[in-house]
């Protein structure tokens, strides 16, 4: 499928892509197609189309060029690469900090899953509590991470 | 004196006879001024903004009346929940502004298509007149500079005499000019009850330099200041928005440096800090008029609580304690807040929300509430 399909099919208006207002240059425009051409064959939502289609701009208006196709075969991992080259400074704090919160002493048996969240980023954690021993293991574990944040 | 520099001047019907429109008509060209209908269509158009119209709506000044509420509490404080903000009051005697900085909130605010200054200050002044003689002992606090610079049109308007006069009958209440210019000499003739700051949005020369274009550069700034010191003004820094940049940290001890060289705590009001932040939408005006070279349209936000775009949580709380600390570090008397931020930011960076800082409580401390004015006309 190629971007024109893509955007009748998901209903696109000139409105949603203001953003594109922002490039100067058919050669900008021309590479924007491109990109979208290509990420419209990966089929993404309406949204994660969009947000994607900004991000690719804001690339190309910082100069970027054939780097941009980088993983462009998955959609998971081309977003991934893309918001690295737009966020470089925080996906280096981010890959920081996930390194330090999973390395924290849990509770035993939970799910740690590092997460963004808009502008703060942290764990999301997932306990199964049976009984009330279980809660006080559970508790004393998350007293010891308190302490190791803390120093 | 150097004149602000517009296209064209309109003068609408209900403003043509007014003290202002006197004096644009003896300081500008008359080929450049046009008197026009209030009803005039060209006049009234709204709507969001192309990037185009949006320069081109600071080249075009446009004196007419305004029909609304000139005295409001500021809008930070509408987002109370989000937020933890001060008891300011807003007047606007105008809106829309002559300077251009990449980061202005303007950009997504307005949707006139002028530059306007309301020529029915003594309407303003009746408002603010009827709540100061009903709460003369309470501390409010009016600043003018929300959707206008507080001065930088001044010399077309004098309205800060007015201003500075009608407040030094109120010596409990306080005025705030909030200026990026350095003019003040229209203004420092006259006496002050101690209840006038003039304040300066201020950064580092090299965001100065880099984003705050057609503004007063760091040392005019800096002059100005002094001036207004020496005429026995309060004045204040709002080091506000503090941008990320690379160097930010010794840019910033540079910035706080010279601010405790030139200036004891004893001379200023307040500094308050505030780190980079706008409305989502702001950023297509943005990337339009300023590319992607600008440190503003290049930065890293991301949504926050209220909505708006911000940098990381973490990269805020980190600047405002370096900030914090650099300041107390050169001299601990420094009175610091923070501006339109979350309790989270504030316990971050201060270890406390602002009522429990003793020399903040009285900035925080819930004020009676504005009535609305329109209601009654």
């Amino acid at each position: 499928m190629d971007f024109k399909t893509w955007a009748l099919e998901k209903k696109l208006k000139d409105s949603d892509l203001l953003f594109k207002k922002a490039l100067k240059t058919p050669l900008q425009e021309a590479l924007l197609l491109k990109l979208a051409d290509q990420l419209a064959s990966l089929n993404p939502t309406f949204s994660e189309g969009l947000v994607t289609l900004e991000l690719m701009t804001d690339l190309i208006l910082m100069g970027l060029d054939e780097v941009l196709f980088e993983n462009s075969a998955s959609f998971d991992l081309w977003k991934a690469s893309l918001r690295r080259l737009r966020y470089p400074t925080t996906s280096v704090r981010d890959d920081d900090l996930k390194v330090k919160l999973e390395k924290l002493p849990w509770p035993y048996g939970s799910k740690v899953k590092f997460e963004r969240r808009g502008d703060r980023a942290g764990v999301e954690l997932k306990l199964f509590v049976s009984s009330a021993t279980d809660l006080t293991k559970i508790l004393a574990s998350l007293e010891r991470v308190q302490e190791e944040i803390g120093k | 004196m150097t004149l602000p520099v517009f296209e064209r001047i309109l003068i609408d019907s209900t403003s043509e006879n007014s003290e202002v429109a006197v004096r644009v008509r003896s300081l500008y060209p008359p080929e450049i001024i046009f008197s026009m209908d209030e009803s005039d269509p060209s006049l009234n158009k709204k709507g969001m903004m192309t990037a185009d119209e949006f320069n081109q709506s600071k080249k075009t000044l446009l004196l007419t009346t305004f029909k609304g509420q000139f005295f409001k509490r500021c809008p930070g404080a509408t987002q109370k929940k989000a937020l933890t903000c001060c008891n300011y009051h807003v007047l606007n005697l105008g809106s829309q502004c002559n300077m251009n900085c990449s980061y202005c909130y303007l950009q997504s605010y307005l949707n006139s298509r002028t530059t306007k200054i309301f020529t029915n200050i003594d309407q303003a002044l009746a408002e603010l007149k009827e709540m100061a003689d009903q709460h003369p002992d309470q501390p409010f606090r009016v600043g003018t500079g929300e959707v206008i610079d507080s001065l930088s049109l001044d010399t077309l308007t004098l309205y800060s005499r007015k201003l500075i006069e009608f407040i030094n009958q109120y010596p409990k209440w306080t005025l705030e000019f909030k200026t990026k210019s350095n003019h003040v000499d229209q203004f420092l003739d006259l006496a002050t009850a101690g209840n006038t700051v003039v304040s300066w949005s201020i950064n580092p020369p090299y965001i100065i330099n880099s984003e705050e274009h057609g503004t007063a550069r760091f040392n005019e700034r800096i002059e100005a200041a002094k001036k207004c010191r020496a005429k026995g003004f309060k004045v204040a820094f709002h080091i506000d928005p503090m941008i990320w940049h690379p160097e930010w940290q010794q840019n910033y001890s540079f910035l706080a440096e010279e601010l405790n060289r030139e200036f004891k705590p004893s001379d200023v009001h307040i500094i308050s800090l505030g780190t980079l932040r706008f409305q989502p939408e702001q950023r297509h005006m943005m990337r339009e008029r300023f590319g992607m070279d600008s440190l503003v349209t290049r930065a890293e936000m991301f949504a926050s609580e209220g909505n708006k775009l911000r940098y990381d949580a973490t990269i805020r709380a980190e600047m405002f304690q370096f900030m914090i600390k650099k300041m107390k570090s050169l001299d601990p008397a420094w009175n610091i807040f923070l501006c339109m931020e979350t309790p989270e930011t504030w316990i971050q960076a201060f270890d406390k929300v602002p009522m429990q800082v003793p020399e903040l409580r009285s900035l925080f401390k819930p004020l009676p509430v504005v009535r609305d004015f329109q209601s009654t006309n």
